[in-house]
C-alpha cells in the first residue's frame, strides 16, 4: 500500500468525520411533517434532558463536593495553623504531610471538576444548536404555511 | 486493511492520547517499581513510617499525588473515548478498536493503583489518619 493510497484514505475519513458533526440544513428542510416532528421531539427532549443532569444532578454534585472540600480546607487550615506549635519535632511532620496531601488531593478534585463541566457544556452547546435550528426551520415552516 | 485504517484514522485523537497516556504510565510504573522495591528494602530494616516517607525528599508522596493525577486523566480519555465512539461509529472495526482502547486504559489504571496500593497508599494513609488524629485531639483539647 503506498503513501498516497494511505493519504486518500485519511481525507476520506477526515471528510466523512466532518460531515458527521456538520448539521445538513436542507436535509432537514427537505423532511415531511412527521418526520420533522419526530427528529424535533427527540432533539428538544435530548436538550431538556442534559439541561436537567446540569441543572439537577450536576449542579448539586459539584456544590456540595466544593462545600464539602472548602469546609475540611477551611478547618484543616485553621487548626493546623493554630496548632502547629504546640507539637513536637515528630508530629509536627505527620501534621505538615497530612496537610499538603489534603491540600493537593483537594485542588486535583477541584481541577478534575472544572474539566468535567467543561465537557458537558461542550455537550450542551452541540444539543442547543441543533435545537435552535430546529426551531428556525418549524418558524419557517409555520410562516409559509400562513 | 483499507477499512481497518478508516477505523484507526477515525479513532485517531484517541490513539494519540493512549499513546501518550501509556508512555507516561510505562515511565511512571518503571520509575514506581524501583522506588518500591526501594521503600520495601528500608521497612523490613526498621525504619519507621516518617522516615520512609520523607525517604528522597518526600518522593512517595509526590508519586502517590501522580497517580492520583494519571487515575483522573485515564478516566477523562475513557469518556472521551466512549463520548466520540457514540458519535462517530462507523462500523464493527470502529468498535473493536474502542473497545481495545478502552480495555487497555483500564489494565493501565489497574497497574496505576496496584503499584501504589502497596507500600506507598499503605503509608499514607497510616500518617494521614495519625495527623488528623493529632489535628483533632490538640484542638479538642
Amino acid at each position: 500500500m503506498n503513501i498516497n493510497k494511505i493519504k486518500n484514505i485519511w481525507i476520506k475519513t477526515r471528510k466523512k468525520r466532518k460531515a458527521k458533526t456538520k448539521v445538513d440544513v436542507s436535509k432537514i428542510k427537505n423532511m415531511t411533517e412527521d418526520e420533522f416532528l419526530e427528529n424535533y421531539a427527540k432533539v428538544k427532549s435530548s436538550c431538556e434532558f442534559y439541561e436537567n443532569i446540569l441543572k439537577y444532578i450536576l449542579g448539586t454534585i459539584t456544590v456540595s463536593i466544593i462545600t464539602f472540600l472548602g469546609y475540611i480546607t477551611y478547618n484543616l487550615t485553621t487548626t493546623y495553623f493554630s496548632q502547629y506549635n504546640l507539637f513536637t519535632e515528630e508530629k509536627k511532620e505527620i501534621v505538615s504531610i497530612t496537610y499538603i496531601i489534603s491540600i493537593s488531593i483537594a485542588v486535583i478534585v477541584l481541577i478534575s471538576i472544572i474539566v468535567c463541566i467543561y465537557f458537558y457544556f461542550k455537550i450542551l452547546k452541540d444539543k442547543r444548536f441543533l435545537l435552535f435550528i430546529y426551531e428556525q426551520i418549524k418558524e419557517e415552516n409555520k410562516g409559509a404555511r400562513e | 486493511m483499507e477499512k481497518f485504517l478508516e477505523a484507526i484514522f477515525n479513532n485517531i485523537l484517541q490513539i494519540i492520547l493512549l499513546i501518550i497516556y501509556s508512555i507516561f504510565v510505562w515511565i511512571y510504573s518503571h520509575n514506581l517499581t524501583i522506588l518500591n522495591s526501594e521503600l520495601i528494602k528500608l521497612e523490613n530494616s526498621g525504619w519507621n513510617t516518617l522516615e520512609i516517607l520523607g525517604y528522597k525528599d518526600y518522593e512517595a508522596i509526590w508519586y502517590f499525588l501522580y497517580a492520583i493525577l494519571l487515575g483522573i486523566s485515564g478516566i477523562i480519555i475513557i469518556i472521551v473515548t466512549i463520548n466520540a465512539f457514540r458519535k462517530y461509529l462507523e462500523g464493527i472495526m470502529d468498535l473493536i478498536i474502542n473497545l481495545i482502547i478502552i480495555l487497555i486504559l483500564i489494565i493501565l489504571l489497574i497497574n496505576v493503583f496496584k503499584l501504589i496500593s502497596v507500600p506507598i497508599l499503605k503509608l499514607i494513609f497510616t500518617v494521614f489518619i495519625t495527623g488528623i488524629g493529632f489535628m483533632y485531639a490538640s484542638a479538642s483539647k
